[in-house]
């Protein structure tokens, strides 16, 4: 099970492919295990991606998990009340 | 600037904004609203609830509080714009408009129990969707949050809680409301444009020392569906009551439509209960995410997001700075001027004019009419008159804007269903009309829903909409306003005003009159009774009053009646009560003006035209109708006057009270502008003279009073009248 890896600057020219393959592992039931460690910047769009990532998992009631999240990722998470719904800790 | 001129400020804001509050409920009633109609309502009364605060206007700020929740509400989709609410929220209206003219001095301060109470009930119903705030608390925490996280990793959650206790402390929503404002902050798709975040507005908040209380994930799409171009996340923080409410608003300044933004005050009791449906499952994440949002503030990354600051890389202002804004642009785009200062620049605007004719005059006399600068003088002197004109001029809006809360009054008092069409709002006329016209159109409304507009029985049995239609509109038309009152009722009833004409008096029992004739009976004095004035239309003003008012203001009224299809009342006006359009004409060795306003036609007759009557009189045959010519020579006992009709000029003029008449003049002169000066304040009241004015050649003119000239020669406007 290898974790996908969200890029540095998640902008609005990296989320679909992000988007596509989040679905793609939820499809098959497979658990979503994201790596946060690169991302230097993440605004709203960002966030919602993710959001969407964790309803999706939580609806194939399969394992959504963000790990290694970089300051800058638990800093927007944070700040915007996402936190605890991405499990990232504050 | 005195606290006098500000809270002045504050009247005439008010005003604007019952103004915008009106026509938007208005809308709403019309099934026209949309819901920046809603918005614009909210933000009218919100607007006000401010200032009553700050000037201590604390019963009108009671009110417009319970107002302002009920359309909170409304406004989130939570309460729907039924019939029964949309006539709560006029009534509500009414009181506050009521309010308002307390605070000014007009009245006492309304007694709004009632109303007060059903918008409380309405807030009640609204919050019975969700449970009460503590209630709902528990609720997040039995089952939405488990709902919505328990397959997440409901046992870290849960140990994340336990562990730091920070969650059972947290205020909740509604404690956090007593003391802090909540800000719903809603980012729209166009948020994101041009490189906006809108991430750094949520930062600015929390700068403020906000936190976030709660985020609604509800909108979030699935994976499939997901687009990078939308925006799909709410936020409600809560801002520490310490803060202006200017500085959270501040922050969304240049957002404009981009955002939604709601900001509910420390006090709110909209804040005080659950939160509307729309972000009543993110309480639930508010649970959970409580620990970690509270330490939000200071733990922000800048860097996180795009480094633009908030207040210049947000491409537009939230909705309610915008109408701020606005505001403040129109504030800076007026004065407030002394009006007595604007009446001294009319007045000697009106003196130049009288300089420019007399000046006009001389040059004539010395041949030097041609003269180039005469003729830019002339139209320098005209445009300023126009300009110092418009300055006086207002919308007649404000008087039409009474019109709605009048026939809502009516429709309560009668029983009748009327819908009010209004146009021409914007129809400027010179200040002192617009200030005078309100009793009398008032007066007409009234008279079109008691008298003209049917009850919905009647209606319906007539194969009619059980809603009547009253249209009220403005127009400029020829140099002159014309106001129409129409509705589609009965029309008048002839045969009942004509017998009861009869039974007064008011014209002989064998009369013969055209429906004219008999339409503006109603106007005659003494005409009104207690079989045809309800206590609505007749308190205490006749229609003869309604006539002698726009009589006094240099106007006119007339009617025009259809059996079953209903009546208009259309009152033509002049833009100006300093400033008039007349005929000058010789009248033996006087110089006469004779308003344009009664002129139809004039003419040199012929023999054949006319047809004595004895004593001297003669009638004038215009195209099949005969009229009477009054010699205005003896009228005015004036000297040397042509005596002989077909000899003198024969002026066609119309009157309100006496129909249609030929004077008769030695000469027309001139046709121009005249300023109007009251003879009864400078020297006294004349008979059938309406004022004075000095003409070109500096010689004093006097201005016939055309409706009491004819009146007084031929009685009554039925008294004579033959059908050739």
């Amino acid at each position: 099970m290898s974790a996908i890896i969200l890029p540095a600057t998640m902008d609005k020219a990296s989320l679909q492919p992000l988007a596509r393959e989040m679905a793609q592992l939820c499809d098959k039931g497979e658990a979503l295990i994201i790596d946060g460690s690169k991302v230097g910047r993440v605004g709203l769009v960002g966030l919602q991606l993710l959001v969407s990532g964790a309803l999706a998992a939580r609806d194939r009631s399969v394992t959504f998990e963000l790990t290694n999240a970089s300051d800058e990722l638990a800093g927007a998470a944070s700040l915007s009340g996402l936190s605890s719904m991405l499990g990232i800790a504050a | 600037m005195t606290n006098e001129d500000i809270l002045q400020i504050f009247f005439q804001e008010c005003e604007e904004a019952l103004g915008v509050a009106e026509q938007g409920l208005i809308d709403c009633r019309e099934g026209n609203a949309d819901d920046e109609t809603v918005n614009s309502i909210f933000r009218s009364v919100h607007s006000i609830k401010g200032g009553a605060g700050a000037f201590g206007f604390t019963a009108m700020q009671a009110f417009t509080h319970k107002f302002e929740t009920v359309l909170s509400f409304v406004r989130e989709g939570i309460l729907p714009l039924s019939e029964g609410l949309n006539n709560l929220m006029l009534r509500a209206f009414d009181l506050l408009a009521d309010h308002c003219a307390a605070a000014r001095g007009d009245g006492n301060v309304p007694d709004d129990a009632v109303v007060s109470a059903e918008l409380e009930a309405q807030a009640v119903a609204a919050e019975t969707g969700t449970a009460p705030v503590e209630d709902a608390a528990q609720e997040s925490a039995d089952a939405d949050a488990f709902d919505i996280d328990l397959d997440f990793d409901l046992d870290s959650l849960i140990g994340t809680i336990g562990s730091d206790g920070d969650a059972a402390a947290e205020p909740s929503d509604a404690e956090t409301s007593a003391t802090e404002w909540l800000v719903d902050i809603k980012p729209l798709a166009g948020s994101l444009k041009n490189g906006s975040e809108p991430l750094l507005l949520v930062r600015e908040v929390a700068l403020l020392g906000g936190r976030c209380v709660s985020v609604n994930t509800d909108r979030v799409p699935p994976l499939a569906e997901f687009d990078a171009d939308e925006t799909y996340l709410i936020w409600r923080f809560s801002v520490p009551a310490s803060v202006d409410e200017a500085q959270i608003r501040e922050i969304f300044d240049f957002v404009g439509d981009d955002v939604e933004i709601r900001v509910l005050a420390p006090a709110s009791p909209v804040a005080a209960v659950a939160p509307a449906p729309v972000v009543q499952q993110v309480e639930a994440a508010s649970v959970v995410e409580a620990p970690p949002v509270v330490e939000a503030p200071a733990a922000i990354p800048v860097a996180a997001v795009p480094s633009a600051p908030a207040k210049t890389g947000m491409a537009n202002p939230s909705a309610a700075a915008e109408g701020n804004r606005k505001v403040a642009n129109a504030a800076g785009q007026t004065i407030r001027v002394d009006l007595a200062k604007l009446d001294r620049l009319i007045d000697t605007v009106g003196e130049l004019v009288i300089a420019q004719a007399m000046m006009a005059q001389r040059l004539a006399d010395l041949g030097m009419s041609g003269v180039d600068e005469l003729g830019m003088l002339d139209q320098l002197t005209r445009e300023l008159q126009d300009s110092a004109m418009s300055i006086r001029a207002q919308p007649i809006g404000s008087v039409f804007s009474r019109v709605p809360r009048i026939v809502r009054e009516l429709e309560t008092e009668t029983g009748k269903r009327v819908r009010v069409e209004v146009s021409g709002e914007g129809t400027e006329l010179d200040k002192t009309v617009v200030e005078r016209l309100g009793e009398p159109l008032t007066h007409l409304i009234r008279n079109a829903v008691d008298h003209g507009l049917e009850t919905p029985e009647v209606r319906e049995a007539a194969g009619k909409p059980a809603e009547g239609v009253l249209r009220v509109s403005a127009e400029h038309r020829s140099g002159r306003i014309l106001i129409s009152i129409a509705d589609d009722g009965a029309g008048i009833n002839r045969e009942r005003v004509l017998s009861k004409a009869i039974e007064k008096g008011l014209v002989a029992a064998d009369a013969q009159l055209t429906n004219e004739e008999i339409d503006n009976l109603i106007f005659a004095p003494g005409f009104s009774t207690a079989a045809t004035v309800s206590n609505i239309s007749g308190r205490g003003v006749g229609m003869d009053v309604v006539r002698q008012n726009v009589k006094d203001l240099g106007g006119r009224i007339s009617i025009q009646s259809t059996p079953g299809k209903g009546s208009i009342f259309t009152l033509a006006l002049p833009l100006t009560l300093a400033i008039s359009d007349g005929m000058i004409v010789s009248v033996g060795d006087q110089t006469l003006v004779v308003p344009l306003t009664h002129v139809v036609e004039s003419l040199r007759p012929t023999e054949d035209d006319l047809r004595p009557m004895g004593n001297g009189r003669h009638m004038l045959n215009v195209r099949g109708t005969f009229l009477p010519i009054i010699p205005v020579a003896t009228q005015l006992n004036a000297q040397g006057a042509c005596t002989k009709p077909e000899e003198s000029v024969l002026i066609v003029v119309e009157t309100e009270s006496a129909g249609s008449a030929v004077l008769q003049v030695d000469n027309i002169l001139d046709q121009r502008q005249f300023v109007i000066k009251s003879l009864e304040s400078n020297y006294k009241p004349v008979p059938c003279v309406a004022g004075a004015t000095i003409l070109g050649d500096g010689k004093v003119a006097l201005i016939l009073d055309v409706d009491m000239l004819v009146g007084t020669v031929i009685g009554s406007a039925t008294a004579l009248r033959l059908v050739a």
